[in-house]
């Protein structure tokens, strides 16, 4: 579980980023973090896995600071960055896969174990020899979820997962999100573009100017997004179970 | 592009130990600069050789190596002008001499053939190989922080292709909007090294995030190769076949 108690992020030139955000994630949560362009939210998550740090206030990881114990958090909270060519490692996809594992100090039977798992899982292994560079969009995406499922994480922060993507590919990671949901997976989820996975979310948080606005059941928030600058989508009757792209698999 | 950068593959290069790998190409490089020209030309033969073997493309490897065509004239000026003899062309503007011309191109196809070498090792071996057999060599020494240095090195090289990539997204970009029309060589120059450094920079901060997330130490379980007898009989014929061809050079005037 994670609780974020009076956060604030200001940044060195005196921009306030975050502004007394207080917030629970429970476990097994699908959190969808709503906001415009610069309202805060990949500065929110960064601070989850200790890649940015308060300001004032404090973020626990099952009742512990993340700050106090970076390694423990940083394999319990897995990081899907938003450009996936910054988060490449490696110079195969094996390599790649492999960069958390090995630094985790797991012996070289255990690595191998895991990188074909995360390999297997996202679909890549035939592909292990390969550049990461070479890869598609929707596939370099994958890899860089496959990285951090090396690590066995608990919970996962997809920052703006979708952005680079194109139709495919987000249906390829889309689907690839709902099963690690359907197993156990807390995932947090930030984007400005609902109309994508909203269907799937157990609980939508917005983000407006470094201040959460906003925080429940989809089918409650939904209808005020508007007012925080975020296009709301039009699905069937603006009904939210019809706001994924996943509509044509039967999901949900 | 194709310079630096890792190319998988299955060649002999790419199945050899990469300590073994890196010792004979650093071994190779200090003999390149002792041999005389029909020498060279047996070792540029055989480099070639490899680099096709390991399926690196010649001609893209030169039409890559041409954006350093101005450090490369730089030093064959300096060369060609540092060395004495015959004056081509009477002193109306200064030219070099016959034997400086010819020193210049001794030079510069010296220096191509280094690069050749160089690129045989980074275009054959993950820079997480490099790594760990950086670490394991420097940890015979003591006192050495070995993991911190293998880490230091292993970002320095692998650091490259990312320059050149980034230097090829500027350079497109500037020829987009007509840098070409520009005579101005200063306002070239920023043109082309501010974006840069700042593409670089900002790259370096995200990839330093993402090191940071997946929990990167310098401690991490280095994967150590194992040295197969093959690779050993590598290493011995290759220093024997370096040592012969120094003998024979030596007897040549």
């Amino acid at each position: 579980m994670i609780e974020i108690r009076n956060l604030v992020k200001r940044f060195p030139d005196g921009t306030l980023a975050l502004n007394r955000i207080n917030l629970t994630i429970n476990k097994g949560e699908f959190i969808v973090i709503a906001g415009e362009n610069g309202s805060g939210k990949t500065v929110l998550v960064k601070h989850l896995n200790g890649l940015l740090q308060p300001t004032e206030g404090s973020v626990l990881l099952n009742g512990n600071p993340v700050i106090k114990n970076l390694r423990y958090t940083r394999q319990k909270i897995g990081f899907v960055f938003q450009n996936s060519d910054s988060q490449i490692l490696g110079q195969t996809v094996e390599d790649d896969v492999a960069f958390g594992p090995r630094n985790l100090g797991f012996s070289r039977e255990e690595i191998k174990k895991r990188v074909e798992d995360a390999l297997i899982e996202t679909g890549l292994k035939e592909k292990k020899d390969r550049p990461p560079f070479s890869l598609s969009g929707g596939e370099k995406q994958r890899l860089a979820l496959a990285g951090v499922l090396a690590m066995e994480p608990e919970i996962i922060v997809f920052d703006e997962p979708f952005s680079h993507l194109d139709y495919t590919g987000v249906k390829q990671v889309l689907s690839h999100i709902l099963l690690l949901h359907e197993k156990g997976t807390t995932i947090i989820l930030t984007t400005h573009d609902l109309e994508k996975m909203l269907a799937h979310a157990t609980r939508l948080l917005i983000l407006y100017k470094g201040e959460v606005v906003r925080d429940g059941k989809p089918e409650q928030v939904i209808n005020s997004v508007s007012d925080f600058n975020i296009h709301k989508p039009y699905g069937e009757k603006r009904q939210v179970k019809t706001m994924t792209w996943l509509m044509e698999l039967g999901i949900p | 592009m194709i310079l630096f950068h890792y190319i998988p593959g299955n060649s002999i290069l790419h199945r050899t130990n990469p300590g073994i790998k890196l010792v004979i190409i650093l071994i190779y490089s200090i003999i390149i600069f002792l041999l005389k020209l029909p020498f060279l030309f047996i070792i540029l033969f055989a480099e070639l050789l490899l680099l096709l073997a390991a399926k690196i493309g010649i001609k893209q490897v030169m039409k890559e190596l041409m954006r350093f065509s101005l450090f490369v004239l730089i030093i064959f000026m300096v060369r060609a002008y540092s060395e004495g003899g015959l004056i081509l062309v009477a002193q109306v503007i200064p030219v070099p001499s016959l034997p400086g011309l010819l020193a210049g191109e001794y030079i510069i196809l010296k220096l191509c053939m280094v690069i050749f070498l160089g690129l045989l090792l980074t275009s054959t071996t993950k820079i997480s190989q490099l790594q760990n057999t950086l670490h394991s060599f420097f940890s015979l020494f003591p006192f050495i922080p070995a993991a911190r240095i293998a880490a230091l090195m292993s970002l320095t090289i692998g650091s490259f292709p990312l320059l050149l990539d980034k230097l090829s997204e500027v350079d497109e970009a500037r020829k987009a909007r007509c840098i070409q029309s520009n005579r101005n060589p200063i306002s070239r120059i920023i043109s082309i090294s501010l974006p840069l450094f700042r593409h670089v920079f900002k790259s370096v901060d995200d990839i330093a995030c993402a090191m940071e997330a997946r929990c990167y130490t310098e401690e991490a379980r280095p994967l150590s190769e194992p040295l197969p007898l093959k690779d050993f009989i590598i290493f011995i014929l290759s220093i024997l076949t370096g040592i012969i061809v120094l003998v024979f050079n030596t007897l040549i005037p």
